[in-house]
């Protein structure tokens, strides 16, 4: 039977010993804002700006003309020009540019002819960067090349234009493709994850490393009540910060929330008790606060890199999207992005997303329910 | 000088006695590096993408097909219609739809130009974006093929066919453009840190917790050589781990260093020291070993992983962001890195970097010693 006054006791004495704490109540406050705020500026994987080097060997009308074209792309910065192939080389070397473009000698006279070329030489190194930048100057290369075969064709006075196919892309939930829309909300979910496991992992183990654990089993009050004692407010800190995060995603950042609140907020609470239950898991395992520490960040990496925070999920190796099947974050992001992003509601998430993130949530308490008791006794 | 090797031999004993902590300083970083060597990972692959055919006719299929071809896509569907693109998008079933509006082979036949709507699940825009290219550049060339055809039967001359514009495409230092050659050397240097910076971060406050602290503090030692002494197992520890990383990366996933190893080594050992001497730092900062660790953590981790360039540029960063990245030694040790291994540069032509990084180097070791002396 849990007794509600003992619970009440155990609560205080809680949040007592956490306010008394100078350190930790900021910590709870100031890492939300500045991992909010430095993570949606700097996850940022547009290509704007690419430095770009120019080599015209040409020197015509035309060649600048095309120049013109690819340096007004919003895309690239014409950071200079060089004489040779050479210079451009150095340039990439030295990572002062990242492409380089070059016009060869005749290039205004083979256009006519049919048979210009254009060289294009990208680091490599950065393989997002270079197959996205190469992959805008070949678009406005052939955007160019289909008018100058319309000329041609005119030219020799034959019927009719060429006819070309465009593609009218439409993107959809995030037409400007801006990558803090993609990455904001996610932090929501990282958030919640280390600062939920680290303070009941911490407080446990650092009850334990005192000894004041044996003090406390002494008294008249239950294990299931220490327990609900000391979750409780670590919950309340923790839906306090996704709240101060919301808000500030939505307000401050204006990243849109188009989908159903009802859903996030059970998705919210699911995620929160299945992190109390790997916290308790880790407190159990840990003799100390620094071996518990260690667990946590253990926990913590493979949450981050294998739930498709930053690196598309597509792309895991077999093996690792399976293991990816048993983190809670994983399930929590994909509700977090479908509710702000695609407006999605409880009828889509539920089954894929809310039920197998609620079996985990129970198995992962369970255990660490049942761990947490049998140390006690 | 004799007294700065008696404390670092009695700190190397203390690391041999520990083979827990020894053996997980050399199975992390291997272990890590492979984990997420697999893990991070931008390529394009299995991108499902659906189609609504209203033409049905060879060439729309041939368009279809052009698009399926790309390296990644995989065509999953034939949806009756578009309006059900946000369903399936919502469904997570495709990340791209193609619709193929109906007379596109009359109109193609006839010389009319036709445009082809392409639905994109913007929600991941990191893929919408490079996939909106593959897709945009396949159907173009697609139809300019077919529109090539069409011209030639009606008697068109070759000459004035062929492409006006040869686009020739050099892809230095990485042809395949695979991701994991860009993230491997900045993988390297986040693990280092992370490793080196909790390494250290225990060593002084673990004296001060036990009571030894007294015991050093009346020797005649200097904080100096105290400080100096404690780095030195500890560098040869980390310096193990760069080149077990350094291996493993080459070995497993093939990014082979092109540039001399020698300077590659030299660069890391300053930068294990930089970590190192950072993790001392709190260490003597810090009251408890649980508050230093948490620190080393908090300020290694995030910053390193997002303000370095390691997946996301430093050019896109604003102007505040850009300075705080400036003063990050994994900053400079990722662009080092990324120049000695996959472009097989040497020092002389980055010589900001290598600066910057024994700059941040010295002033870390520096304010360890005085922080150090001011507690003694």
């Amino acid at each position: 039977m849990i007794s509600g006054q003992r619970l009440k006791r155990m609560i205080v004495k809680e949040v007592r010993q956490f306010t008394r704490d100078r350190v930790m109540p900021r910590m709870a406050i100031m890492i939300p804002l500045v991992q909010t705020f430095v993570l949606s500026f700097a996850a940022n994987t547009d290509v704007v700006h690419v430095p770009m080097v120019v080599c015209d060997q040409d020197h015509s009308q035309t060649s600048r003309d095309l120049i013109d074209k690819l340096a007004g792309l919003p895309q690239f910065e014409l950071k200079g020009y060089e004489l040779s192939e050479a210079g451009i080389e150095r340039h990439l070397q030295n990572a002062t540019a990242e492409v380089g473009i070059r016009i060869p000698p005749g290039f205004a006279r083979d256009i006519t002819a049919g048979k210009a070329t254009v060289q294009i030489l990208v680091d490599g190194a950065d393989s997002l960067t270079a197959a996205t930048a190469a992959a805008y100057i070949t678009a406005a290369a052939a955007r160019y090349d289909v008018k100058a075969k319309t000329t041609n064709v005119q030219r020799f006075g034959l019927r009719g234009n060429l006819p070309t196919v465009t593609a009218d892309t439409r993107v959809f939930y995030n037409p400007d493709l801006r990558s803090m829309w993609f990455f904001s909300p996610g932090v929501m979910a990282v958030l919640l994850f280390v600062l939920m496991q680290n303070l009941s992992a911490l407080s446990i183990a650092k009850e334990r490393e005192l000894g004041t654990f044996e003090q406390m089993v002494m008294t008249p009050i239950r294990p299931t009540e220490l327990l609900l004692g000391k979750l409780i407010p670590y919950a309340v800190v923790g839906i306090l910060d996704t709240i101060l995060v919301g808000c500030l995603i939505v307000f401050v950042l204006h990243v849109p929330f188009r989908g159903s609140l009802v859903a996030l907020s059970v998705a919210t609470l699911i995620f929160l008790v299945a992190t109390l239950g790997l916290g308790l898991l880790v407190s159990a395992a840990a003799a100390n606060q620094q071996q518990a520490q260690l667990l946590n960040f253990f926990l913590a990496f493979p949450s981050i890199l294998l739930s498709g925070f930053i690196f598309p999920q597509s792309n895991l190796p077999h093996v690792l999207w399976w293991v990816s099947r048993f983190i809670p974050m994983t399930y929590y992001l994909e509700v977090i992005r479908g509710v702000f992003l695609k407006g999605s509601g409880m009828g889509v998430l539920l089954v894929p997303q809310i039920v197998p993130m609620a079996a985990l949530a129970t198995v992962f308490f369970v255990a660490g329910v049942r761990r947490f008791r049998k140390r006690l006794d | 000088m004799r007294r700065t090797i008696a404390i670092a031999r009695k700190e190397a004993l203390h690391l041999l006695r520990d083979p827990r902590s020894l053996a997980a300083a050399i199975a992390v970083p291997i272990g890590m590096l492979l984990l997420y060597g697999y893990a991070v990972n931008y390529d394009l692959k299995h991108l499902t993408f659906a189609v609504v055919d209203q033409d049905r006719t060879p060439t729309s299929r041939r368009i279809v097909e052009a698009v399926d071809a790309i390296d990644g896509f995989d065509c999953v569907a034939q949806l009756p219609s578009a309006r059900l693109a946000e369903v399936a998008f919502e469904r997570e079933q495709a990340m791209a739809i193609v619709v193929i509006p109906p007379g596109l082979e009359d109109d193609l036949t006839q010389g009319r130009s036709v445009s082809i709507q392409v639905l994109i699940d913007g929600s991941n825009s990191t893929i919408a974006a490079v996939g909106t290219y593959y897709c945009r550049s396949a159907i173009e060339t697609a139809g300019f093929r077919f529109a090539r055809e069409q011209l030639r039967a009606v008697g068109y001359r070759e000459t004035l066919l062929k492409s006006s514009i040869d686009v020739r495409h050099r892809v230095l230092y990485n042809p395949d453009l695979r991701t994991q050659v860009f993230l491997i050397p900045g993988l390297i240097g986040i693990i280092l840190m992370l490793m080196s910076a909790l390494l250290t971060s225990g060593i002084v406050v673990r004296e001060r917790e036990h009571g030894s602290f007294e015991l050093l503090a009346a020797s005649p030692v200097s904080s100096r050589e105290i400080i100096i002494g404690k780095l030195l197992p500890y560098l040869g520890l980390a310096t193990f781990d760069v080149v077990l990383v350094v291996g493993a990366g080459w070995l497993v996933f093939g990014v082979e260093p092109k540039g001399s190893l020698g300077v590659l080594l030299l660069v890391s050992t300053v930068y294990v020291g930089c970590a190192l001497a950072l993790g001392l730092l709190f260490s003597c900062v810090a009251k408890t070993q649980q508050l230093a660790m948490m620190l080393a953590f908090i300020t290694t981790v995030l910053p390193t992983m997002l303000l370095s360039g390691f997946a996301f540029p430093v050019r896109n960063m604003p102007f505040i962001l850009r300075w705080i990245s400036a003063v990050l030694p994994a900053t400079h040790y990722i662009a080092l890195t990324r120049g000695i291994v996959l472009k097989g540069t040497g020092l002389a032509s980055m010589p900001g970097h290598f600066a910057a990084l024994v700059a941040i180097t010295l002033v870390l070791v520096v304010l360890a010693v005085r922080r150090f002396r001011k507690t003694l």
